[in-house]
């Protein structure tokens, strides 16, 4: 668990970064996480595992590969997600948080989870 | 392809009339051949006269798209629609119909990537909005796309420049994406984050990028593994606003 609090203390570092989570990609279940007050990890974490699984047969249905990073983008707040295994590493941020610098870190970081 | 006739009738009716709107059917014309610095010369000088010419805004977001300026296309597709808010049929084939050769009597009933756009809709230059199929479809234009597609909210294929080329993996994706724009609003609404406006899904292969349309259908892309992701979303904002051009 030691190894996911770090990753989950670098994310919530970033500008603008709410939530930060890592959830069962099967059943959508909050693993560990770091969510700002009035936040609900485990509404996030549902929604995002799910999310997660239909683009990604949308994506199979398209190419048959496997799914990588996911962002969506709201009016008022964007989520990301990215897989690694039956992991998901999900973050909630203000829609200006720095995408670019986001996908990097969430992209480095969802491999050092095992 | 514009016959060599029309080019020069529609050359003759500008040189006799400068107010005439043929200017946007020659732009067109131009815009097809290649000639891309004419077209766009010809279509700014028509747009100074008539600067709510929609088939004219439509040349000038095809020549943007052309040199890769997807901010200035996603401009002009916008104001294009604006113009002609109302849903229609654009030429199937790309084409820019003149408003004029298309008359302003009886009202067209006409087929549009299987839809049907009703008798209710003015025709005139609307037709020369271009349909959403035939916009991302040029290969030397649109490499990156490998698939666009409308999809509704029933999970069926609306429209695709690609429609009679893997067809069944444009059906299988209109039925898979279905969901997904109901699992993103859901998202949104109970996050509390307000409508959602574009999802893009990288993979090992294509990404997948998706934007809500009209009436819970997606406007969706699949683009090459190549293509930078932030050039992903501004082609997913183009096609976005070339389907509400075309009234998805």
């Amino acid at each position: 668990m030691a190894q996911y609090a770090r990753v989950i203390d670098e994310l919530m570092q970033t500008s603008g970064v709410h939530a930060a989570l890592v959830v069962s990609r099967s059943d959508g279940i909050v693993i560990d996480g770091n969510v700002h007050v009035g936040t609900d990890a485990d509404a996030i974490a549902a929604l995002a595992a799910r999310l997660y699984s239909r683009a990604a047969q949308a994506a199979t249905a398209a190419d048959g590969t496997e799914p990588g990073f996911l962002h969506l983008e709201g009016e008022r707040g964007r989520v990301c997600a990215v897989g690694h295994g039956d992991l998901l590493l999900v973050t909630v941020a203000e829609p200006w948080t720095n995408l670019g610098l986001m996908r990097l870190a969430m992209r480095r970081l969802a491999q050092s989870l095992s | 392809m514009p016959a060599a006739d029309d080019i020069r009738r529609w050359s003759h009716e500008l040189a006799t009339d400068p107010q005439s709107l043929s200017f946007a059917d020659l732009a067109e014309a131009l815009r097809q051949q290649g000639d891309l610095e004419t077209a766009e010369r010809l279509a700014a000088r028509g747009l100074e006269r008539h600067p709510t010419h929609a088939p004219a805004l439509s040349v000038m977001a095809r020549i943007a798209e052309a040199r890769g300026d997807l901010s200035a296309a996603s401009d002009f597709w916008d104001r294009a629609r604006r113009h002609h808010p109302t849903p229609t049929g654009g030429a199937a084939n790309g084409s820019v119909a003149s408003p004029r050769t298309n008359g302003h009597g009886a009202p067209a009933v006409a087929t549009t990537g299987g839809r049907l756009t009703g008798a209710a809709y003015p025709t005139a230059s609307y037709a020369a909005v271009p349909t959403f199929s035939a916009s991302l479809a040029s290969p030397p234009q649109r490499p990156e796309v490998v698939r666009s597609l409308v999809a509704d909210a029933d999970g069926l294929l609306l429209a695709s420049p690609q429609p009679t080329d893997d067809m069944a993996v444009l059906e299988a994706m209109a039925a898979a994406v279905a969901g997904v724009g109901d699992d993103a609003a859901r998202a949104m609404k109970h996050l509390n984050l307000g409508a959602w406006h574009a999802l893009v899904l990288e993979t090992a292969g294509d990404s997948l990028a998706l934007a809500p349309a009209p009436h819970g259908s997606l406007t969706v892309l699949s683009v090459a593994r190549h293509v930078p992701i932030g050039r992903v979303r501004a082609l997913l904002r183009v096609a976005t606003a070339r389907a509400a051009a075309d009234g998805f």
